[in-house]
């Protein structure tokens, strides 16, 4: 559906309107609509446009190069894009600076982690929570007692977290201590911290033992399940991407080329075209 | 006496250490600022000794030349280090670090030039006298209700800087065990990893540079009481480095560190004033240095976390 879309004019299926307190986008809680982004002469993305449906399991593959990465940092206010527009649940938040981004829910982890290394595990979580006034110097002054209750509450939280992750005996060591495969189930069990509705995941399996991979995969669906969460995930292992995405979002040369549930991507004849090297028919 | 030997009698005994004592404290209070920006926000603000001159400078030319009290002086004075901190900040903060500590030693230069020159204001090299009244009279009533002899006129400034210095070390321990706290080592670790948690470090680095300028300021206030003199060349950029020698010496993030590193640091450098040696003052002055420099290469070669550091946040900091 979101392939030929106008710039600009994307109308919201007539069965998804009016849901959601009346927003435009109805069932996707994310739409990215014809976005562009230059490096000097390199076109890094070049008119993507797609969307993803609330409560859905998205994977977003492509060979290196087509431009998955930078769309994250896209659609998080990481990079600033050239043109387009990226709207989150319905209002626009094209160009907004990342931290506002991830306070509204639109949470993202990264290619290559980003613990806090010398910082504890605990910490690390942390961190992350939301609605904690003592982030503020003016908080810490004007309500003590909120700040202590909130730190209480967050810390049960956190281990709760810490637990569900198996974590929670390296709650107090350094999170730069932690194995590579630990340290992206730290970085999805502090994302999740923020209470998310949108998690968009850059190749979570990768560099994960495959006991711990198919733990964070478990840890997806039951949030999915018991949450609603949705996550979009940037994924190599077709396995991986087959076995658990509900639907499959291709990129190449920094342009959506195929849009569907597996099954259909896998047989399409642009992606296996774009995989096998070939151009696509995408222009280049 | 050509044995080579540290006498501390050597220098006036006492009154000598009381002095090195208050020294102590100033800069230790000075690399608290340091330790908040470096230790914990990972800003290496090269500039300390720019905050510490107009702390002490506006104090000063707000009583002398104001005729302003003592103490709204030392309040407005903290404001105006502030302020600087945000005019320094506000367009250098977005810089990379190194680039910061760059901006930060210009500005800090820019200050000592200015104090230099704006005779009218601050006497330039002549100096700047007489802001000191409303001290010396606590500092009597202090020596008077301890019954201190003459010679130990300076124990009131000895134990205010120290009582000061101490609260302000438990204060900024405290401070930085707080969420407010956490957010700033997050900065120090990944500025990229606190804007996906959905802060923004810009603010914070500001507050942690603008809490360091106080600090600064507060050194300068005692630093001023205990010189009762003011004169630009107090304020040269060696003085932060001493503070950074301090801080590497007692250990990054740190506070209880900091004591310690300032305690140690104004000792070697004033022990080493009275090292007998057959050699001439000038030299021997020189010597201080080496001597200063060799004990902390020493240090950064068989304890480089400092006294109080955690070697694992060191090596994992990388």
């Amino acid at each position: 559906m979101s392939e030929g879309a106008p710039a600009g004019t994307v109308e919201a299926p007539a069965s998804a309107r009016g849901r959601d307190g009346g927003d435009d986008d109805g069932d996707r809680i994310l739409v990215v609509d014809d976005i562009h982004k230059r490096f000097g002469g390199i076109r890094a993305v070049q008119g993507a446009t797609l969307d993803v449906q609330r409560g859905s399991m998205t994977a977003l593959i492509g060979p290196n190069g087509a431009g998955k990465t930078t769309l994250f940092h896209l659609i998080t206010g990481f990079v600033r894009a050239d043109r387009g527009d990226v709207r989150y649940d319905g209002t626009s938040i094209f160009r907004q600076p990342p931290y506002r981004i991830a306070q509204r829910g639109l949470v993202r982890t990264f290619q290559l982690t980003k613990t806090l290394a010398a910082m504890t595990v605990l910490d690390n979580i942390m961190l992350a929570a939301p609605d904690q006034p003592g982030v503020r110097l003016s908080g810490l002054i004007t309500r003590p007692a909120t700040v202590r209750l909130r730190e209480r509450e967050w810390r049960d939280r956190a281990y709760e977290l810490l637990k569900v992750f198996k974590l929670r005996d390296k709650a107090d060591d350094y999170a730069g201590t932690l194995s590579g495969g630990q340290r992206k189930l730290l970085e999805l069990a502090r994302a999740l911290m923020l209470q998310p509705r949108l998690v968009l995941l850059d190749e979570p399996m990768a560099g994960v033992n495959p006991s711990l991979g198919r733990q964070l995969l478990e840890h997806m669906h039951t949030l999915r399940a018991d949450l609603g969460v949705t996550f979009v995930f940037i994924e190599h292992d077709m396995e991986v991407v087959m076995g658990h995405a509900d639907r499959v979002i291709v990129m190449a040369q920094g342009r959506v080329i195929a849009d569907g549930p597996p099954a259909a991507v896998r047989s399409n004849q642009r992606v296996i075209d774009a995989y096998l090297g070939g151009v696509a028919g995408s222009g280049a | 006496m050509n044995v080579p030997a540290i006498s501390l009698g050597v220098l006036g005994g006492t009154e000598f250490w009381i002095g090195v004592g208050v020294i102590a404290a100033v800069y230790g209070i000075f690399t608290l600022g340091l330790q908040l920006n470096v230790g914990y926000t990972g800003i290496y603000n090269f500039g300390q000794v720019g905050f510490q001159a107009i702390g002490a400078y506006a104090m000063g030319i707000l009583v002398v030349k104001a005729h302003m009290s003592f103490w709204l002086a030392l309040v407005l004075a903290s404001l105006a280090a502030m302020a600087a901190a945000l005019l320094v900040g506000l367009p250098s903060l977005r810089l990379r670090a190194d680039y910061f500590a760059i901006a930060t030693i210009a500005f800090s230069e820019i200050v000592r030039y200015v104090a230099q020159n704006a005779r009218g204001l601050t006497g330039g090299n002549q100096g700047l006298l007489g802001f000191d009244q409303t001290w010396a009279n606590i500092s009597d009533d202090i020596s008077k209700a301890l019954g201190l002899s003459f010679d130990l006129f300076q124990v009131p400034l000895l134990i205010v800087s120290w009582v000061l210095f101490l609260i302000l070390t438990v204060l900024m321990r405290v401070l930085v065990r707080t969420p407010w706290g956490r957010v700033l080592r997050g900065i120090r670790e990944d500025e990229d990893a606190v804007r996906a948690l959905g802060k923004n470090p810009f603010p914070y680095k500001l507050q942690s540079l603008a809490i360091a300028s106080v600090l600064g300021a507060l050194s300068g206030y005692l630093l001023a009481l205990d010189l009762a003199f003011l004169n630009p060349s107090e304020f040269v950029s060696a003085f932060t480095f001493i503070g950074y020698a301090m801080l590497i010496l007692g250990g990054l993030a740190s506070f209880p560190g900091v004591i310690a590193g300032a305690i140690i640091m104004e000792f070697l450098l004033e022990a080493t004033r009275s090292v007998d040696l057959p050699l001439s003052g000038d030299k021997v002055a020189a010597l201080r240095f080496i001597i200063v420099g060799l004990a902390l290469i020493l240090l950064m070669a068989f304890r480089p976390q400092g006294m109080f550091g955690k070697r694992e946040e060191m090596v994992l900091g990388e």
